[in-house]
């Protein structure tokens, strides 16, 4: 039983794991990094958990948890985790990045957020303020609290951005200056509330043991506040999954998959370079629109001409093989124009679900692509796609298991 | 609280100005230099409408010259004097124009040169370079991206301006004259006080503007003895708030959109010609490409004028006529504003004259009032000089209009951006760009970060922004909001559409106004909704992806909840 998995992001990393648990022998085909890794580590069953304020986050079943604590670099638990945001607001969420202070156990006390004239680590001061206006600040009667500390060794860092300042902390040596500078800091704090947390930028290392490890030395527990996208949580996810496929012998390969054709009685995947695989099922998880899995056509790009050259679709799969593209759970129409469908109706924020988040693979609810036996299709390239990075996981997880059931 | 005589005010000036665009500040301005006591309102901010959603040309009235040529020599002259007083803000745009080849195409090409033959000899009041003549086969050297066959193309110069920086610096500098400033502030009424003479000298108080902060609904009752309505499109609804008829302020609101690309993609601007025989061109603009423009009557709403994504393929098909690969290049957004063009029944948009004129009230039972409407963005000097002068007769007669003297501010000195780079370690782009912001003010900018370095921090890297910028603009160019703040800086109008520095600009436009922080919040969410809304009809393939990137953040940090 073979199995061949395109794409190494969150979806195909489970289902690649999943597979992998119940026998099959599996390789993935990664082309690049894609929406996985511009992650910013905040685990959401999905949006609407936070947006309604209701909480619909369900327990993952036996099968998911496995496949989740075997990426190690994250935490989820019975109750949900509150972490603070760059943006200014503190926010639940279902799980999280370790590297991600989780403020969920705190209360009555100070959560001290050091801030320096490291430009990047400026906005500490008014993050403590705006954190500190959050409801849950009030109701748990949490202070944040902005102290000034260094938090650069030299000038010249001070041009260095978060990723950067992320890969400083990788070492040891550094992590316990910072340590030192830390408590420095802490020593100052004044009488107060007892001091509860140390919430820092974004910049604790690309293993997610560094938080742990500074917490130790601190003697207080310190994590990241999460960062926009793209910061060093993605950077976390790659060396998780790396470190997950070496532990339990899957194959990766950078490839980019250009098509899938049947063969035999399973499937052959052509790869740029003439190289090609074949394999008894085959899963396509190779992303959304972010991640290059789906590409945007319309019309007016086919041709430099007065008028453009007809495009059939407005969405089309960056590989070529048995799939129907859908737009909200149906197959594309044939536009009603020739140049293509009007953006207006692509995007947020005119419509509660955007065509954008809803275009992608019709499949059956097993996680099968529409009409194409043993062919699999699991995260943003599917049309139903999951919005979040658990509901990845947990789709992926399910279909690697469909996949293996062969 | 002041009391002039028969009424209690909050301010007693000579003259309100209403309308903070290129006329408004303008007239603001030259009545502020002249002694005069000014009072200039706007309800949203400077440069909110036509002004800072022009094509960003000081022009030479080039089309004027065969009819009027007082006309076309009147705005080289103004360009000249706009590059004198903001040498800072201008920037050389040379213009290609191919000429088709057909039957007619050489006796095209001749009569062009003879054209421009005549418009060469204003080309020196502005500084500009003479015509060339290019031949066919030369086209394409120059601008590789031009297709089609061409009998030749002529060359001709103008200058770009950044017509919001344009607003924002006259308003100042109204303000460091003693003109008093409000923004985010709307007239509610005009009314007048009651028992006076009708025979009283025209520098009574005759007038009291009502006027509402529309972010913390605070009110301001301002007397004066004149009220300039310098509102543009919005000139008729501005009109009736001092019981004037709308028809006695006819304008012809004419919507012109433009879509604005990532980066220079041509060293000329190029004509082209749309499907329907309308000039129109591809710009390169400061750090971005602009194509433009449309000119259709509009019935919408003044304060929400957006492009529709049919206006957009109309001009991208005008533009990929002469420079195909438009089609191919990276649209990140557009921008759409309402021109107050004269009043005319029956001609077709184009048609319509460009000229201005000013309004005398006096026979609609309100003397004192005026109202200015048409003109363009070059001649916005001149227009308000004119205005100053009608006044200036009653309050100051011995005055005379220095605007034309009288450097901008930022405008006094040159400073070396590349110099300034090196000596403070700076990104050589970011100073070249905060130098042309804000010439030599710069400075100031530049001491913030000497005396703050996590100042230095950059919030938008497109533009790029830093966050002194940002402070320095909210505490000295009265900005409140991250709408302000982008349209001085330009911050978060680049290929991101904000998404990596709208909410950190707000944190900060919040710190210095001491708001809270769910307001900082709002700011950032209302902004990049506008972003969006204006991105989304423009959006090409890459444009997609980077869409999907952005919702995927913004969800992730700041939700969708209170859409603006």
């Amino acid at each position: 039983m073979k199995i061949v998995v395109i794409g190494g992001g969150i979806a195909g990393t489970a289902a690649a794991l999943s597979a992998r648990a119940r026998g099959a022998e599996v390789e993935v085909l990664c082309g690049a990094p894609g929406a996985s890794v511009i992650a910013t580590g905040v685990l959401d069953f999905e949006l609407s958990d936070r947006l309604n304020g209701d909480v619909k986050a369900r327990a993952l079943s036996g099968d998911e948890q496995r496949i989740f604590d075997s990426l190690g670099a994250y935490a989820i638990g019975a109750e949900r985790c509150v972490v603070a945001h760059s943006s200014g607001v503190v926010r639940s969420a279902g799980g999280r990045d370790r590297a991600i202070l989780d403020l969920a156990s705190l209360q009555k006390c100070r959560v001290m957020v050091p801030f320096s004239e490291h430009p990047r680590a400026a906005a500490g001061k008014w993050l403590a303020q705006s954190w500190g206006a959050s409801a849950f600040a009030k109701a748990r009667g949490v202070e944040f609290v902005g102290i000034e500390a260094e938090l650069s060794r030299i000038d010249s860092e001070r041009s260095l951005d978060d990723a950067e300042m992320a890969e400083l902390h990788a070492s040891r040596e550094r992590l316990s200056w910072l340590a030192s500078r830390l408590r420095e800091a802490l020593a100052t704090a004044g009488p107060g509330l007892p001091i509860g947390a140390v919430v820092m930028p974004p910049w604790l290392g690309i293993g997610h043991e560094r938080a742990t490890e500074l917490s130790a030395l601190v003697g207080v527990p310190c994590g990241e506040h999460v960062g926009g996208v793209g910061g060093a949580a993605g950077r976390r996810f790659e060396a998780a999954r790396d470190a997950a496929f070496k532990s339990t012998g899957i194959q990766m390969r950078t490839a980019w998959a250009k098509r899938i054709t049947p063969f035999e009685k399973g499937w052959r995947v052509e790869c740029e370079q003439q190289e090609t695989r074949e394999a008894d099922a085959v899963i396509v998880a190779s992303g959304g629109l972010i991640g290059g899995g789906l590409e945007y056509k319309p019309g007016e790009v086919r041709a430099a001409s007065e008028l453009a050259e007809f495009s059939p679709t407005t969405f089309h799969s960056t590989i070529q093989g048995d799939f129907i593209i859908g737009m909200h759970g149906r197959p594309q129409e044939i536009p009603g124009s020739s140049a293509g469908i009007a953006p207006e109706s692509l995007a947020w924020p005119f419509e509660r679900e955007p065509t954008l988040e809803k275009c992608g693979i019709l499949m059956s609810p097993n996680g099968e692509v529409l009409n194409a036996k043993w062919l699999f299709a699991a995260g943003d390239v599917t049309s139903d796609r999951p919005k979040t990075w658990l509901e990845a996981l947990v789709q992926g997880v399910s279909v690697g298991a469909s996949a293996a059931t062969r | 609280m002041l009391t002039d005589d028969r009424v209690s005010v909050d301010e007693a000036v000579d003259i309100v100005v209403i309308g903070g665009g290129v006329n408004g500040t303008g007239v603001a301005r030259d009545l502020a230099l002249r002694g005069l006591r000014v009072a200039l309102v706007e309800r949203h901010d400077f440069a909110f409408g036509a002004s800072g959603n022009s094509s960003g040309m000081i022009h030479g009235g080039l089309r004027y010259l065969s009819s009027d040529p007082n006309v076309t020599e009147s705005a080289c002259l103004d360009s000249g004097y706009i590059q004198k007083i903001a040498p800072h803000l201008l920037f050389r745009i040379p213009f290609l124009m191919p000429v088709a080849s057909s039957s007619k195409g050489r006796v095209m090409m001749e009569l062009l040169d003879a054209y421009f033959r005549a418009y060469d000899d204003y080309q020196p009041l502005k500084r500009g370079e003479p015509h060339t003549r290019i031949k066919a086969e030369d086209i394409s050297k120059l601008e590789p991206g031009i297709a089609g066959a061409f009998t030749g193309a002529i060359t001709f110069d103008e200058w770009g301006i950044d017509g919001s920086r344009l607003c924002t610096i006259n308003a100042l500098d109204a303000r460091e004259n003693g003109a008093r400033v409000h923004v985010h502030t709307v007239v509610e009424s005009i009314a007048k006080i009651g028992g006076v003479d009708a025979k009283a000298p025209a520098t009574t108080a005759r007038y009291v503007v009502h006027a509402r902060n529309v972010i913390d609904n605070t009110r301001v009752r301002i007397s004066c003895a004149a009220v300039v309505n310098a509102t543009g499109a919005w000139g008729p609804l501005t009109a009736a708030l001092g019981n004037i008829a709308t028809d006695r302020v006819r304008v012809r609101p004419g919507k012109g959109i433009h879509v604005v690309y990532d980066r220079r993609l041509s060293n000329y601007a190029i004509v082209s010609s749309t499907i329907d025989g309308r000039q129109i061109f591809l710009e390169p603009w400061q750090n971005v490409s602009i194509i433009g423009t449309t000119d259709d009557d509009y019935y919408g709403d003044l304060n929400d004028v957006t492009a529709t994504s049919e206006e957009v393929r109309y001009l991208v098909q005008g533009i990929a006529h002469t420079f195909p690969s438009i089609r191919q290049a990276r649209a990140i957004g557009t921008y759409a504003g309402v021109r107050p063009t004269l009043y005319e029944y029956g001609p077709h948009e184009d048609a319509l004259s460009r000229e201005h004129m000013i309004i005398d009230h006096a026979s609609d039972g309100a003397p004192g009032v005026y109202s200015m409407i048409g003109g363009k963005l070059a001649s916005y000097r001149v227009f308000s000089q004119e205005m100053s002068d009608m006044l200036a007769k009653d309050f100051a007669p011995k005055s005379v209009c220095t605007t034309h003297t009288r450097s901008l501010p930022g405008g006094d000195r040159q400073l070396d951006a590349l110099a300034i780079a090196d000596a403070n370690h700076l990104d050589p782009v970011l100073a070249r760009r905060l130098v042309y912001r804000h010439g030599s003010r710069a400075e100031l900018i530049l001491q913030r970060i000497a005396r703050h370095p996590s100042e230095l921090e950059v919030v938008c890297p497109c533009e790029p922004v830093t966050a002194a910028e940002i402070r320095y603009v909210v505490c000295e160019e009265m900005a409140e909001t991250v709408d302000d703040v982008a349209r001085r800086t330009r911050l978060g109008l680049g290929a991101c559409g904000g998404m990596r520095c709208a909410a950190r600009c707000a944190q900060i436009v919040a710190e210095e106004r001491e708001l809270s922080p769910q307001t900082a919040l709002k700011q950032a969410r209302a902004f990049l909704t506008r972003q969006a809304k204006t991105r989304v009809v423009a959006m090409g393939v890459d444009q997609a992806r980077q869409e999907a990137t952005a919702i995927a953040s913004m969800r992730s940090s700041l939700g969708t909840e209170d859409e603006a």
